[in-house]
């Protein structure tokens, strides 16, 4: 779905990491379970949510 | 081979079936740790790259539209900086534009199927979201990054 949000918007993009092959960006972001979905960095969504759930949190993360 | 004959049939109906527009998948390796670097740079060995290229090479030779471009992660900065990647193996997804569509890691498993569905809807330039979807992310202006972290079961 992050892949299909990027193409949609200019503004967005998507990186899928392959959790136990990057430990350190999962222990970065507190990956305990996944999928877990980093937004900016700083908030975010874990499972797998419904697609106006996800785009609600995006928004709130731009502030907007 | 990475791919049985079974597959690579499934995989070349799948894509011919669906590709449109030629994508381009950039690819990011690395060398296996060498001892001409000077000692007090830090490489970490790329368990996977060996086996993620193998895999994408035989990939592309299932599609005519299918390109596959390969960089290294420690020589190509300058690709690494355009493309933006923070690690390897890590593949671009290229179509009409770059989207801004990175995979890091093996594409094994469910996470392969991901990978050929992404390869179908950047060559369609088009997505499988709903209207009201579109609508909402449309009306986003400020810039997002998402990082996904997936596991390959």
């Amino acid at each position: 779905m992050a892949f299909q949000m990027a193409m949609e918007n200019d503004n967005v993009k998507a990186d899928a990491f392959e959790a136990s092959e990057f430990p350190d960006m999962a222990m970065r972001f507190s990956v305990m379970a996944v999928p877990k979905t980093v937004i900016n960095d700083k908030t975010s969504v874990e499972g797998a949510v419904p697609e106006a759930a996800m785009v609600e949190q995006l928004k709130q993360a731009v502030g907007g | 081979m990475i791919f049985n004959e079974d597959q690579r049939r499934e995989i070349d109906e799948l894509l011919s079936g669906n590709m449109n527009q030629p994508v381009k998948v950039v690819y990011f390796t690395q060398d296996q740790p060498s001892l001409e670097l000077p000692v007090q740079v830090e490489v970490t060995p790329c368990e996977y790259c060996t086996e993620t290229e193998e895999m994408l090479k035989e990939l592309a030779g299932l599609s005519g539209k299918l390109e596959l471009e390969v960089y290294d992660y420690i020589k190509d900065k300058d690709k690494v900086e355009q493309y933006g990647i923070e690690g390897v193996p890590a593949l671009a997804l290229v179509g009409e534009k770059d989207y801004g569509i990175r995979y890091y890691g093996i594409p094994s498993g469910y996470e392969f199927s991901a990978l050929l569905d992404g390869l179908i809807n950047v060559s369609k330039g088009e997505t499988k979201l709903t209207d009201d979807t579109r609508r909402a992310l449309a009306e986003i202006k400020g810039p997002v990054h998402l990082r996904v972290f997936v596991t390959p079961t």
